[in-house]
């Protein structure tokens, strides 16, 4: 055993030395182009991650490869087991492996220091800074190479062939399969490809790197060294072998995958028009990740699964007819993926109803998606106000905004305007942002210089872009009433307000699109759903302090978007977990609140929130419900029933119920432990 | 009678060995009977399938069909047990050129449980081999000499030699093989001797098998080959036909003179010649080597007829 491993060693020791000599090249030569500029990431990036990976795949081939037949027949001419002989060259050639990854990054890092340059900033930004990632990687491609290397046998075809087919392999595995068919076709083979989340695909790699070592060791120990016929045949063979059954583990992992489990929780979005609750499972790491999404009947509880697996940004559109989602991959801890936008039509009935939005992109598959016209002709998303029709599939209407981010506040209700605005930080982002700012706004007669937010419009399906209006202080969450007269936008709280001060806003703005007047409400800021159905009414949100920070009662108060006046008002015992929820026809309102001093029957509970109903003006508020949950989701049905989901991350207890607004009488649509995802706990990445 | 034929026990046995590649047949049906303590010499022409059958006797190659033994070993299954009593020393010695003479030894100390550091020294200095060079520096012979040392150090009951002087030159040949046969005569140990190079067998070789296009067609002891193998000169009638007998190997004619080999010749043979008309026949012994050219040299005259074996 001592003579094998020394063996083993100095053999080795040359190749060892070359690479080192090689690391110690590419790193000068690294660190001499990237010394004067600032950012050393695209030499960092494939030096830590592709260097020790070449080098695994490299030593992983030479194991059994690089002794040529006859020198293996001498070998084998020993009284010793091939079992033995094996163990001992894996195990030797592994551990120098690693001590030569160890020491080439450490030369690497060294000379890179001299110029100023941290290694470690690229590997974090590229692998998350998990060294156990790169470590496991670089075991996975020094055994996959070395079963390739056993199967064969043959220098050339090992040591050629080997890591080329082997690269081919785990791309097709871990860039393509997820990155590009996952993405594209995963929703419609009903495949879930999960999430590879950082700190559980170690022990994926190393089991199949265990699973690769013990094929590859098995094949050199139970064929005979000298077998003939074993060049060309047998290494297309393996290499065939390979394929297929990373193929098939891949598609089989896949498919048995299935959805998320709801252990830790799920979420649910009501449709506008009260037909549809879109139920998501929520992943347990990776916040805003999506694992299950499935569509439920709020009159008969009846269940459908739209997709499983790394989805994202799950939104009904704001007729209720489509279902819209990303589907891609996480890549290391900046969410950095390549995704879909898919389209799950509901009015298709069953098959053929998914349909990917446009070409897969690279991007953070948490930006928020953007706003569906109201009848669904076009859609406005991603990360610079891309215009699509939704019927046309990939067309684009409109070319990408020149602004890197923006916020949209909503259609016009003959979808032939986008309202949308840029606050502040965008304007001041870069240079680039801020000159095409000036382009847009020195179109505003009014327009001055240093304003902080810029209301812009863009026509459908022209595309044609107009800043409309300039504000002074930042402003956010624009929301355009029904008829499309008047934006609310809410502003930034100052940021020389008086400390302890809770809400982020201060004041609300109503800007009239036809008269180009500007109402300025101080103390509160407009509902997310605040318009009623008339457009000229806004409910608007006061906070639990004053600017001062004096205690007031919260609520909401109603005021004219034309005048400013304040005509109604709803009063709470506390502003946490507040909501309003207007009805399709927004003619009724539901109400969640801890205790709603304006309902006769409170039915107050300290920490408890309570589920009430009134009309859009405030009036006839009357107790339905009390729920125990933290952030309960309402809604309304179709026919004017009130929906509730209850969901508990620490338990994973979730359900939606439905609510008679007339008699309070509840009935419970969906519970976890009656529906088909409960318990699917996913083998591998997925496994809690 | 050979000490060899006396003793009862084969330290090789095969039955019905086959090995086909693809559609060739490399070996055919070969049933090899070596005694134990006997030096075999398997000879046959290249490619005659004699590093095919070793391969398998050392457990390198999977038969195709038939059964092994070696030693009482299956050499498949028990290859562990058997390498410690069998020692092989293939065609092309390629031992890790980058090791000393004194490491390689060292390398074998450590695998071999049987191993004899002072017969190992012993003959190292026997073989005149330095210590101190490295293998890739020693010369053919040298490295041959090395191998066989290296296989003779664990005292093993029985030696594979492929052809292991092949590529050696004449002086070196001579050397390699008389050291093979003064230290073996020593030790008694069996022998199985590949070669192709006639001369090098028949100076060592207790027993003979020819192996003929992956057939065994001949497998007898040597003197009992030498010894009823004989060369026939004599002269025919005019426009005799050619003499047909089922024991001659191959025909040369010239005019009315022949050259007749035949398997076996006696008296029942030399009445036939007789009554046929031909005079001034003259009967000669054959070398190994003109016996191994009349069993699978070019045909003349007559084809061979089955298998030779006792």
């Amino acid at each position: 055993m001592i003579a094998l491993a020394w063996k083993e060693a100095r053999e080795l020791a040359p190749g060892a030395l070359l690479v080192l000599l090689a690391t110690v090249i590419v790193a000068s030569a690294g660190a001499a182009v990237k010394s004067g500029r600032e950012n050393s990431f695209p030499f960092c990036v494939p030096f830590v991650l592709v260097g020790p990976l070449l080098v695994a795949a490299a030593a992983g081939a030479s194991v059994f490869a690089r002794e040529r037949p006859e020198q293996l027949r001498y070998l084998n001419s020993w009284p010793i087991s091939r079992g033995r002989v094996a163990a001992v060259k894996v195990l030797v050639t592994a551990g120098l492996t690693v001590v030569t990854t160890a020491l080439m990054l450490a030369v690497a890092q060294s000379i890179l220091a001299l110029a100023g340059i941290n290694l470690w900033e690229g590997f974090g930004a590229a692998v998350s800074g998990r060294i156990a990632f790169v470590f496991c990687l670089v075991m996975l491609f020094f055994c996959l190479t070395l079963s390739a290397s056993a199967l064969v046998r043959h220098p050339a075809g090992a040591l050629l062939l080997g890591p080329v087919v082997t690269l081919f392999v785990l791309y097709r595995y871990l860039v393509a399969s997820h990155a590009v068919l996952a993405p594209r076709f995963g929703p419609w083979l009903g495949m879930a490809w999960p999430w590879p989340v950082p700190g559980k695909i170690e022990p994926t790699a190393l089991a199949l790197a265990a699973i690769a070592a013990a094929a590859g060791v098995l094949g050199y120990v139970l064929a005979p060294v000298a077998e003939r016929g074993l060049r060309l045949k047998r290494t297309v063979a393996a290499y065939a072998g390979l394929i297929v059954a990373a193929g098939i583990a891949t598609i089989g992992y896949c498919a048995i995958a299935g959805a998320g489990p709801i252990d830790s929780g799920a979420t649910a979005e009501i449709d506008p028009t009260g037909r549809h609750v879109l139920v998501a499972a929520r992943h347990s790491s990776v916040p805003d990740a999506i694992t299950g999404l499935w569509l439920l009947d709020p009159l008969t509880g009846k269940l459908d699964r739209i997709s499983g697996g790394a989805i994202s940004n799950a939104r009904l559109s704001p007729e209720g007819d489509r279902v819209f989602f990303r589907f891609g991959i996480l890549s290391g801890s900046r969410f950095h993926i390549l995704y879909w936008d898919w389209v799950y039509d509901i009015r298709e009935g069953p098959g053929g109803r998914l349909r990917p939005l446009r070409p897969q992109r690279w991007g953070d598959p948490f930006a928020p998606v953007k706003f569906s016209s109201p009848h669904g002709a076009y859609i406005a998303l991603g990360e610079r106000a891309f215009l699509y029709r939704d019927a046309g599939g990939l067309d684009t209407l409109t070319p990408p905004s020149p602004y890197s981010h923006y916020i949209a506040a909503g259609w016009t209700p003959d979808e032939t305007a986008l309202y949308w605005i840029i606050t502040a930080r965008e304007l001041c982002g870069s240079e680039w942002d801020r000159g095409n700012a000036m382009r847009y706004g020195s179109a505003i007669p009014e327009w001055r210089p240093d304003a902080d937010t810029l209301v812009l419009r863009t026509a459908a399906p022209s595309g044609e872009t107009e800043a409309i209006w300039s504000l002074k202080g930042g402003r956010r969450v624009g929301r355009l009433s029904p008829d499309g007269r008047y934006l609310s936008l809410a502003s930034r709280r100052s940021s020389n307000a008086a400390p302890g001060a809770q809400a982020p806003y201060e004041r609300t703005t109503i800007l009239d699109l036809e008269t180009h007047r500007q109402v300025e409400i101080d103390g509160m800021v407009p509902d997310k759903e605040g318009w009623t159905a008339s457009g000229r009414y806004l409910w608007c949100r006061t906070r639990g302090r004053d600017e001062a920070g004096i205690p007031q009662p919260p609520g909401w108060v109603l005021v004219d978007a034309a005048t400013g006046e304040k005509l109604n008002s709803l009063r709470a015992t506390s502003d946490a977990g507040m909501r309003l929820c207007m009805s399709p026809d927004r003619t009724r309102m539901l109400v969640l609140a801890r205790c709603l001093l304006s309902a006769p029957e409170r039915r107050s509970h300290p920490s408890e929130l309570s589920l009430y109903v009134a009309s859009a003006d405030g009036g006839g508020c009357r107790w339905l419900y009390r729920t125990s949950a933290a952030e309960p989701t309402i809604g309304h049905t179709h026919d004017g029933d009130a929906i509730l989901t209850e969901s508990d991350r620490d338990t994973g207890a979730f359900r939606v119920l439905r609510i008679d607004t007339g008699t309070g009488a509840v009935t419970t649509l969906l519970e976890r432990q009656q529906r088909p995802w409960v318990g699917q706990a996913l083998i591998g990445m997925m496994r809690r | 009678m050979t000490g060899c034929e006396a003793m009862s026990e084969f330290a090789i046995q095969t039955t019905g060995l086959c090995k086909r590649f693809g559609r060739l047949r490399a070996v055919d049906e070969v049933d090899l009977r070596v005694p134990a303590g006997c030096v075999y010499g398997y000879i046959g022409r290249n490619g005659a399938g004699k590093t095919t059958t070793i391969q398998m006797l050392m457990g390198f190659l999977q038969p195709t069909s038939g059964s092994v033994s070696v030693l009482g070993f299956d050499p498949m299954r028990q290859d562990v047990a058997m390498k410690r009593v069998v020692s092989y020393v293939p065609e092309r010695v390629e031992m890790y050129d980058w090791m000393k003479v004194r490491e390689t030894l060292w390398f074998g100390q450590h695998l071999h449980p049987r191993w004899d550091p002072d017969l190992a020294a012993h003959l190292i200095r026997r073989f005149e081999l330095p210590p101190e060079r490295r293998v890739g520096q020693l010369s053919r012979g040298m490295q041959g000499k090395l191998a066989l040392a290296l296989a003779l150090s664990s005292h093993p009951q029985l030696v594979l030699l492929d052809d292991p002087t092949q590529g050696l030159d004449a002086v070196v040949r001579r050397e390699f093989v008389e050291s093979i046969v003064g230290i073996l005569q020593e030790a008694g140990t069996t022998v199985f001797f590949s070669s192709h190079i006639i001369d090098d067998v028949e100076r060592v070789a207790d027993w003979i098998g020819i192996l003929h296009e992956g057939k065994l067609i001949v497998q007898e002891p040597l003197e009992q080959l030498k010894a009823s193998v004989k060369r026939v000169l004599a002269t025919f009638p005019d426009s005799a036909p050619a003499h047909a007998d089922g024991a001659i190997l191959r025909q040369d004619t010239d005019g009315r003179r022949r050259e007749i080999i035949y398997r076996t010749f006696g008296p029942e043979q030399e009445s036939g010649l007789h009554a046929a008309g031909v005079t001034d026949i003259e009967v000669s012994d054959c070398s190994l080597e003109d016996i191994f050219i009349a069993y699978v040299g070019p045909k003349r005259g007559v084809p061979v007829e089955g298998a030779r074996t006792s």
